[in-house]
């Protein structure tokens, strides 16, 4: 399903401050858990984010950005060669 | 024209060296070592530099360092090599990326020849992003540009390495998530910069990249990992590793550093302190104006260090400044397992901005801030 980052907690500005994302669904409020070894990994989510995410038994799976084809490394530098 | 293949001596043009303040390079033979068949190098213009004054390789500069230089400036070599070379490349192939974009370039250039798209061999793709570009980039009419990490450039055995200092970590977190198992990403070098002559990264590529000559191989020490404990025993795939590593270091972080902004967000700590073995005899709470927050936490911490023979840094640690053992050898790149208590004291009416208190300033506040770099291997509390 998809939904918006509604908050990221991160204890860090470093690689190693994978965040606490939140999000809202239809179904309710889902945190990542980013401290466990589900191997999730919320690194670089923002809030307005559009992510698509997948829960399971209440806990958010998977979750990444919405990706847009259009901009996925064809952007003006890339077009440029 | 810079022509960068192995084996033709490659100096950057004198405007450009002049420019940019760096001395002309010169190709420098690392006595021991060699270079696998092939190292093919792209990145940023101090990149490149940095890995040419440590090894012999192809070098890529694609279309000039966008934060630092006009785009175009620079030729490409890369798609004169993989000309030269034939239609394939063997050995090992490291692309060191600025930015994943160029992944997007590579497959093109591949494409145009005729070359398969999977790029051959083993790729690493090194990261990074340069905080003064970060949160973006920008394109040469200075619009922000976001870029994406699409594995689907990436052959299907293409081994992804990320080498960050992440502070626009978006696209390390593309990475991570979208070749999950295939990208490791190593904290030893979060830190590494690439001013010319940068003797960490140099070392890293050694490592990563270069072997011993037969002839040399028994006057070449071998790496202290080898001989001390691996810290993830059990964790066996790169996906597992790399998450355990993680759990610790948000643990780590997040119990040392943070300040609870907002009272629903406690909690979290809590987790996170408990995570790490630590209890209320660990660490305090204390109100504060913006809710509650934990503070004084104490722990100790086991690190290896990456640091350099003649240093003051190793100078400082045979004064035995550190408890725990040592193990030094005289080597290019000198790892030590120490371990170093620290008490983490967050008192006062200091403002600790949950962004700039990661491992790096505790171990600053802490006094050890003269070393190349440092990865937690584990902690205990005390």
């Amino acid at each position: 399903m998809r939904a918006i980052v509604e908050r990221t907690q991160r204890a860090s500005n470093s690689w190693s401050g994978n965040p606490t994302v939140r999000v809202t669904t239809d179904q309710g409020t889902y945190l990542t858990e980013t401290d466990s070894h589900s191997g999730l990994v919320a690194l670089g989510l923002e809030p307005g984010d559009v992510v698509e995410l997948t829960i399971t038994e209440g806990r958010i799976e998977y979750i990444d950005e919405i990706r847009n084809e259009e901009e996925e490394t064809h952007g003006p530098i890339t077009d440029r060669y | 024209m810079v022509r960068s293949l192995i084996g033709t001596e490659v100096a950057p043009p004198t405007w450009l060296a002049h420019r940019s303040g760096m001395p002309r390079y010169t190709r420098r033979a690392l006595p021991g070592y060699e270079v696998p068949l092939h190292l093919l190098v792209s990145g940023g213009l101090r990149t490149i530099t940095n890995a040419r004054h440590t090894v012999n390789c192809g070098c890529w500069v694609p279309e000039g360092d966008a934060g630092h230089f006009d785009h175009g400036t620079l030729l490409n070599p890369t798609e004169e090599f993989l000309r030269e070379e034939g239609r394939e490349v063997p050995g090992r192939v490291a692309l060191l990326y600025e930015n994943l974009m160029y992944v997007g370039n590579l497959e093109r250039i591949i494409d145009a020849d005729g070359f398969p798209r999977a790029v051959v061999g083993r790729a690493v793709s090194m990261w990074w992003t340069p905080s003064s570009l970060a949160p973006g980039w920008y394109d040469n009419e200075g619009r922000q540009v976001e870029y994406q990490f699409n594995p689907r450039y990436l052959g299907d055995e293409t081994e992804v390495m990320a080498l960050s200092v992440a502070n626009g970590s978006r696209l390390l977190g593309q990475m991570l998530r979208r070749t999950p198992g295939r990208t490791t990403y190593n904290p030893v070098n979060q830190n590494l910069t690439t001013d010319i002559g940068n003797q960490p990264m140099q070392n890293w590529m050694v490592e990563t990249f270069i072997a011993p000559r037969p002839e040399h191989r028994s006057s070449v020490p071998e790496s202290p990992r080898a001989v001390t404990p691996d810290p993830l025993e059990g964790f066996d795939t790169h996906e597992a590793r790399m998450v355990e590593m993680e759990r610790r270091f948000s643990a780590l972080t997040l119990a040392a550093s943070v300040r609870a902004r907002e009272e629903d967000w406690c909690g979290d700590y809590e987790e996170a302190c408990r995570t790490m073995g630590l209890s209320e005899d660990h660490y305090s709470r204390e109100r504060t104006e913006d809710g509650e927050a934990i503070r004084n936490v104490t722990f100790e911490v086991t690190m290896e260090l990456t640091y350099n023979i003649g240093t003051t840094a190793l100078d400082r640690l045979l004064e035995n400044e550190f408890t725990g053992s040592h193990d030094v050898r005289d080597s290019v790149d000198v790892k030590s397992r120490v371990t170093v208590n620290i008490t983490q004291g967050i008192t006062g009416d200091q403002d600790f901005d949950e962004d700039q208190h990661d491992l790096d300033e505790i171990l600053d506040n802490a006094g050890y801030n003269d070393y190349d770099d440092a990865d937690v291997l584990s902690w205990r509390t005390i």
